[in-house]
C-alpha cells in the first residue's frame, strides 16, 4: 500500500513539474514573461507531493534516499527543484532557466520510477554519519550544476537571438555568464565537500582515504574539470560562449560520474545505484 | 634571475598550472579507462599480452596499467606539490605586502548628485549597512571593502590541497597495509610473510604486526533482499607475552591495537577442508576458500589447485541442500576434479565426511568453516589529510561565496564620485554598484 501511495505521489509531482515545464517553455518560446510566475508556483507546489513521496519511502526503507536508482534520482530531482526555486525567488531574472531545470528534474524522477522502484537495504559499510554528509553535498552539487547548466544554455540561446523581445528581457549575457560562474563555484564547493567526506569515511571503513576506486577516480576527474573551468575563467579570462560550452562539458562529465559509471563498472560505490 | 627562482616562477605561471590540471585530468582518465594491475587478476594481463603484444608492450612501457604508482604520475604529483607550495609562498608574500588600491584614474569614476550634502558619518553608516567596511580615510576619499577575507581564500584553499598531497606522499612512502584471509580457529602470525596481499610504501621493507590474531567466529547476516546486513569477526589478540584480548571487528568500526588498525573486509565465505591420503600413506591437508555469492540461491564457487598434486578442484558449494540459504544447514558440494588441463577424474555430489577415491588417492571432505578477510593498516596519523580536506573546503567557500569588493567614494559638496572593483562576478557587482548609487542619490 505504502509503495503504491509513494508512487502515486511521485506521479503527482511529475505532473506538476510537467505543467510547470509547459509554462516555462511557453514563456520562453512565445516571449510571455507573465507565464513565468505560474510556472514557478506550480514547481513549488510539485515539491510538496514529491517530499511526501520521499518521506514515505524513507519510512519504508528505514534509511535516507540514497540507495537504488529510484531513490537517488528522485531525491536529486527534489534538491534541484528546491535549489532552483530558492535561487529564482531571490533572483527573479533566473526564472527562465526553469525551461532547462524542470524537464531535467522530472525526467530524472520518471527514469528512476521506470528503472528500479524496488527497496534496497543499507549494507553495513553505508551505516555511517559520513554517508549523510557525503550524499547530501553530492545532491547539492548536482542541483547547483543543473542550475549552472540552465544559465549557460540560456546564455547560448540568448547569444543567437538577442534581437527578440523576450531575450531582451532576460538578464544580459554578461550577467547570465556571471551566474553560471557563480553556480559552478557552488557546485565546486559542494563537490569538494562530497569528496572530502567520502575520503574521511573511506579511511574509517577501509583504512585508506583514497583507493582509486572507479567512481572515486571519475569523481576526481569531474572535480578537476571544474577546477579547470574556474582556473580558465580566472587566469585565461575565458567567458561567454567558450565558458558556456566548457560548462556543458562539465555537466556531461558529472552525469557520467554520478549516473553512468556505476552502471558500467564494478565499484565500491555501485551499491547506491543498483 | 637565478635558475631556482626561474624554475619556481615557471611552475607557478597560470598556463603551467592549467597544464598541470589538464595532465592530472588525463592521468586520471587513463587510470579509469585502462585496466589497472590492482583491479584485475594476473591472468587478465597474461591474456592481454598474448592477444595484443604490441599494445601491451606500450601500455607496460608507459606504466599505463599502474598509473597511480607510475614514476611519471608520482613526478607529476611532486611537481604539483612544488607548484602549490611556491604559489602559496608567493600568495602569502603578495597579500602581506599588498597595499590598498591606488585611487583610479579620473575617467573611471562615476558621479552622482545627491542634491544635499551627505555627512561623512552617515555615508559610512550607509555603507556598513551594505556590509562595506571603511578601510582607509583620507581628506577627500573614503575606501570601503567587503569580504576582505577573500584575499586569503586562494591561500587557504591551496594550503588545504597542499596538505592533502603531502599526506598522500607520506602514505605512499611509509604506508604499511596487508590483507589476510583467516579461517575460524586459525591463528594469523602477524608476520610479513604470512599476509596474502601486502601494500607497502616505497621506504618500507616489512610489515610485521607484532602480535597474533586468532579468529574465533565469523558472523554474517543478510536482509531479505540478500544484501549484507552485517558482518563481523570475533577475534583474540595474542600479544608477545601470550596474553589474549577478545575483540569484535565490524565494518566501519575497526579494532585499534598497538598502533595497528584492523578492518573488516567485505571478502569472506566458506572454507572447505580436504585431506588427501596417498597410497604410500602420506597426507596433505588443504583448505579451499570460496567466495560468497550475491544471491542465496547461487552457490559459493571456487577453482583451485590441490597443493602437491596435479589436481584442480572445481567447486560449487551450497551451505544448505535447499539451495536457498547463506547459512550452514545440510551442506552439499558439487565437485569436479580435473587432472592437468582437461582430464576429468572425478565428478559428483559430496557432503562432509565423504571419502572419494581419485586414482588410488583417498580424498576426504573433512570439514567446513567460515573465513574472514581482515585488513591490517599501520596507521600513520591521517590528521594532516583531514585538516587538508577541511581547510580546502573552507578556502573554496571563501573564494566563491565571498568575492572581494572595494569601493572608493569621494565627496565634493553634493556630488559623490564612486569607483568600485571586484575580483569575481563583475557584472553582478556592477548591478550592486548601480543599486548603491541609486540609494545614495535618494539619500
Amino acid at each position: 500500500m505504502n509503495i503504491e501511495l509513494q508512487i502515486i505521489f511521485n506521479w503527482i509531482a511529475i505532473g506538476f513539474y510537467i505543467v510547470s515545464t509547459v509554462f516555462f517553455a511557453y514563456s520562453v518560446s512565445f516571449q510571455k514573461e507573465k507565464a513565468l510566475r505560474p510556472a514557478m508556483a506550480i514547481a513549488l507546489l510539485g515539491l510538496i507531493p514529491h517530499a511526501i513521496a520521499i518521506v514515505i519511502r524513507w519510512q519504508m526503507t528505514g534509511h535516507g534516499p540514497y540507495m537504488a536508482k529510484y531513490e537517488v534520482l528522485s531525491s536529486n530531482a527534489w534538491i534541484t527543484v528546491l535549489l532552483f526555486v530558492i535561487a529564482a525567488w531571490k533572483i527573479p531574472r533566473l526564472r527562465p532557466a526553469g525551461v532547462i531545470v524542470m524537464p531535467l528534474s522530472f525526467l530524472m524522477m520518471a527514469f528512476g520510477l521506470f528503472m528500479n522502484p524496488e527497496i534496497r537495504r543499507l549494507p553495513p559499510s553505508l551505516r555511517s554519519i559520513w554517508l549523510v554528509i557525503h550524499v547530501t553535498f553530492n545532491k547539492l552539487a548536482a542541483g547547483a550544476i543543473i542550475i549552472a547548466l540552465g544559465t549557460s544554455v540560456l546564455y547560448l540561446l540568448k547569444e543567437k537571438r538577442q534581437e527578440k523581445d523576450f531575450y531582451k528581457r532576460l538578464p544580459s549575457l554578461d550577467v547570465l555568464d556571471a551566474y553560471s560562474y557563480k553556480f559552478i563555484g557552488f557546485g565546486f564547493i559542494f563537490w569538494s565537500i562530497t569528496i572530502a567526506a567520502g575520503a574521511i569515511w573511506a579511511n574509517e571503513a577501509w583504512g585508506r582515504y583514497w583507493g582509486w576506486d572507479p567512481i572515486e577516480t571519475w569523481s576526481l576527474i569531474t572535480w578537476l574539470l571544474y577546477g579547470l573551468y574556474l582556473h580558465a575563467r580566472y587566469f585565461l579570462k575565458w567567458q561567454g560562449r567558450k565558458a558556456a560550452w566548457l560548462m556543458v562539458m562539465c555537466f556531461v562529465f558529472s552525469v557520467l560520474t554520478i549516473f553512468i559509471i556505476p552502471f558500467v563498472v564494478e565499484s565500491l560505490h555501485s551499491e547506491y545505484f543498483r | 634571475m637565478k635558475p631556482l627562482n626561474k624554475f619556481f616562477t615557471t611552475i607557478t605561471r597560470p598556463k603551467f598550472v592549467i597544464t598541470l590540471i589538464v595532465l592530472t585530468f588525463i592521468a586520471a582518465l587513463l587510470g579509469a579507462l585502462i585496466p589497472q594491475v590492482g583491479d584485475k587478476s594476473p591472468s587478465y594481463f597474461e591474456e592481454w599480452k598474448l592477444k595484443s603484444p604490441k599494445t601491451f608492450y606500450i601500455v607496460n612501457l608507459l606504466q599505463l596499467d599502474r598509473v597511480y604508482t607510475s614514476a611519471w604520475f608520482l613526478a607529476l604529483v611532486f611537481i604539483i606539490m612544488l607548484s602549490l607550495g611556491y604559489s602559496l609562498y608567493s600568495q602569502v608574500r603578495r597579500n602581506l605586502k599588498r597595499k590598498d588600491f591606488a585611487p583610479p584614474a579620473a575617467a573611471d569614476w562615476d558621479f552622482i548628485d545627491t542634491k544635499t550634502v551627505i555627512k561623512q558619518e552617515s555615508l559610512i553608516r550607509f555603507m556598513r549597512k551594505q556590509r562595506y567596511f571603511l578601510k582607509n580615510k583620507s581628506d577627500d576619499i573614503l575606501v570601503f571593502s567587503k569580504n576582505s577575507i577573500n584575499r586569503w581564500g586562494g591561500v587557504i584553499f591551496h594550503s588545504g590541497l597542499f596538505l592533502i598531497i603531502v599526506a598522500a606522499l607520506i602514505g605512499l612512502a611509509f604506508q604499511k597495509r596487508g590483507f589476510v584471509q583467516v579461517m575460524e580457529g586459525e591463528v594469523f602470525s602477524g608476520r610479513h610473510e604470512d599476509f596474502f596481499v601486502r601494500d607497502l610504501g616505497v621506504f618500507q621493507e616489512r610489515f610485521d604486526v607484532g602480535f597474533k590474531t586468532q579468529l574465533y567466529k565469523f558472523n554474517h547476516e543478510y536482509w531479505e533482499t540478500d544484501q549484507i546486513k552485517d558482518i563481523s569477526s570475533l577475534v583474540a589478540i595474542i600479544d608477545k607475552d601470550g596474553k589474549t584480548k577478545e575483540k569484535t571487528i565490524n565494518v566501519n568500526s575497526p579494532l585499534k591495537y598497538n598502533g595497528i588498525n584492523i578492518y573488516q573486509s567485505f571478502d569472506y565465505g566458506y572454507a572447505l577442508t580436504f585431506v588427501l591420503k596417498r597410497p604410500d600413506g602420506s597426507e596433505t591437508v588443504t583448505h579451499f576458500l570460496l567466495d560468497r555469492p550475491d544471491r542465496r540461491t547461487k552457490p559459493f564457487v571456487g577453482k583451485t589447485d590441490f597443493p602437491q598434486t596435479q589436481y584442480i578442484f572445481r567447486m560449487k558449494f551450497y551451505p544448505d541442500i535447499s539451495m536457498n540459504s547463506f547459512y550452514l544447514g545440510k551442506p552439499i558440494l558439487y565437485l569436479q576434479v580435473v587432472k592437468g588441463i582437461s582430464n576429468p577424474v572425478f565428478e559428483g555430489l559430496v557432503i562432509p565426511g565423504n571419502v572419494m577415491n581419485i586414482e588410488g588417492n583417498l580424498v576426504r571432505f573433512h570439514g567446513i568453516s567460515h573465513w574472514s578477510g581482515l585488513i591490517y593498516v599501520k596507521g600513520f596519523d591521517m590528521s594532516i589529510a583531514y585538516i587538508g580536506f577541511f581547510i580546502s573546503c573552507i578556502g573554496a567557500s571563501i573564494i566563491f561565496l565571498l568575492p572581494y569588493k572595494e569601493m572608493f567614494i569621494s565627496q565634493k559638496g553634493s556630488v559623490l564620485s564612486l569607483y568600485g572593483s571586484t575580483n569575481r562576478y563583475k557584472p553582478l557587482f556592477e548591478e550592486e554598484m548601480e543599486r548603491i548609487k541609486e540609494e545614495l542619490s535618494e539619500h
